[in-house]
């Protein structure tokens, strides 16, 4: 059975891209067939991660969702561009990069259905295991949606208080929608922080999981969303964190 | 008040919509929410199983999914059929499904 998994959070840049790619390289490692489909129409990012240039995108979500195009006519598949040995598979389905598309969804929308029958498509299409939904931040319409349908929500959030509250928003939405499992990924801890005493913290706030709690860190940084942390540094200890994520999301 | 009635109320009462949002079905209660929520992620569900997901009797469910399609909220995938070759009404039962909205766009400049 495939599993469909979203990463969110309710504010910008707590690493929900950076989360994903990372995700998706384990899955991929361990043999799976894994799909990412860059939800965040309106500010797309994680085709950077996979090292897709615009150009390269034949087709985008956005295509699809104008009716121009199948949903996996707009895959790429990127595991040829990672390093190390992949056994598995990852396709990207980007969301277009262009001004004038971003600006066409605003002024003319899209259907909603489509994004969720686009989803299942592209599982049965490409024969996926795991479908990954790197989300725009907050709550929209196509963010509840990838919250409904989800298997497995992973929120990820900094150790903020901003980020508490909003993240307050998220459990409450996810818990009113049944998510089957709920899983909150603490992200850029500063190093002087106690791991163990902020995954109390914050599973006492919000009565669930933490599944890792990652530390702020230089390699991350410098890697400035060049490539694939987890590839990039597979004895590094936050690869050994995002591998506990990676089983705890699929066993 | 009963599970059914109470249901029927709430549907009585809300608002017409052109199609749902996923904040309409979140604004729903248990076991509603729950209830669209499953039709949207697994497909649409024929009146008997809607009438098991909502645990109320099929007269009730029938009500139930007519005064969601009055609002605006399901959709009829396949409805009752007239078989025009001995006159009769077929009772195929009908299977609904969740009528999502799509997503408004709003004027922005052309040159954007
Ligand atoms: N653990 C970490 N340590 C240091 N920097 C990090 C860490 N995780 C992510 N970053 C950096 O934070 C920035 C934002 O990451 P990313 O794009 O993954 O966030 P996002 O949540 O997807 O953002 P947005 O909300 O804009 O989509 C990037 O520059 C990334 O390199
Ligand atoms: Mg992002």
């Amino acid at each position: 059975m495939s599993k469909i998994v979203s990463i969110h959070s309710f504010r910008g840049g707590t690493g929900k891209s950076n989360t994903t790619a990372n995700l998706a390289a384990l899955l991929a490692a361990r043999g799976l067939r894994v799909g990412v489909v860059d939800t965040d129409i309106m500010s797309p990012g994680i085709h950077v991660l996979f090292g897709v240039d615009e150009s390269e995108m034949v087709h985008s979500l956005n295509d699809y969702l104008w009716g121009e195009c199948n949903v996996e006519d707009a895959a790429i598949d990127v595991t040829p561009r990672l390093t190390g040995s992949i056994p598995g598979k990852i396709y990207l389905i980007p969301s277009s990069m262009k001004t004038g598309d971003i600006a066409r969804v605003l002024r003319e929308g899209y259907d909603v259905g489509l994004l969720n029958d686009g989803y299942q498509r592209l599982i049965q299409k490409l024969s996926l295991d795991a479908l990954l939904i790197d989300t725009h931040p907050g709550l929209n319409e196509e963010t509840l949606l990838s919250i409904a349908i989800s298997d497995v929500l992973a929120i990820v959030m900094r150790p903020d208080s901003q980020d508490y509250q909003g993240t307050a928003v998220t459990v409450e939405v996810a818990r009113k929608l049944d998510v089957p499992l709920l899983l909150l990924i603490v992200n850029k801890t500063p190093q002087v922080f106690d791991s163990q005493m902020v995954k109390q913290r914050v599973e006492k706030t919000f009565g669930c999981e933490v599944a890792a709690v990652l530390p702020h860190s230089d390699e991350m940084m410098t890697l400035a969303s060049e490539g694939i942390f987890v590839l990039r540094y597979p004895d590094h200890p936050m690869t050994g964190m995002l591998k506990q994520v990676a089983q705890r999301a699929l066993p | 008040m009963n599970r059914s009635q109470l249901i029927i109320q709430e549907v009585s009462r809300c608002p017409a919509v052109d199609g749902a949002t996923m904040a309409d079905i979140l604004a729903f209660s248990e076991p509603l929410r729950l209830t669209l929520k499953h039709m949207v992620r697994n497909g649409p569900l024929p009146v008997d199983q809607f009438a098991e997901h909502l645990e109320v009797d099929l007269d009730a469910a029938r009500i139930i999914a007519q005064r969601l399609l009055e609002n605006g909220y399901l959709e009829k995938v396949y409805a009752d059929q007239i078989d025009e070759t001995n006159e009769t009404v077929q009772a195929y039962s009908p299977i609904y499904r969740v009528a999502l909205a799509p997503l408004r766009g709003r004027p922005i400049p052309d040159d954007l």
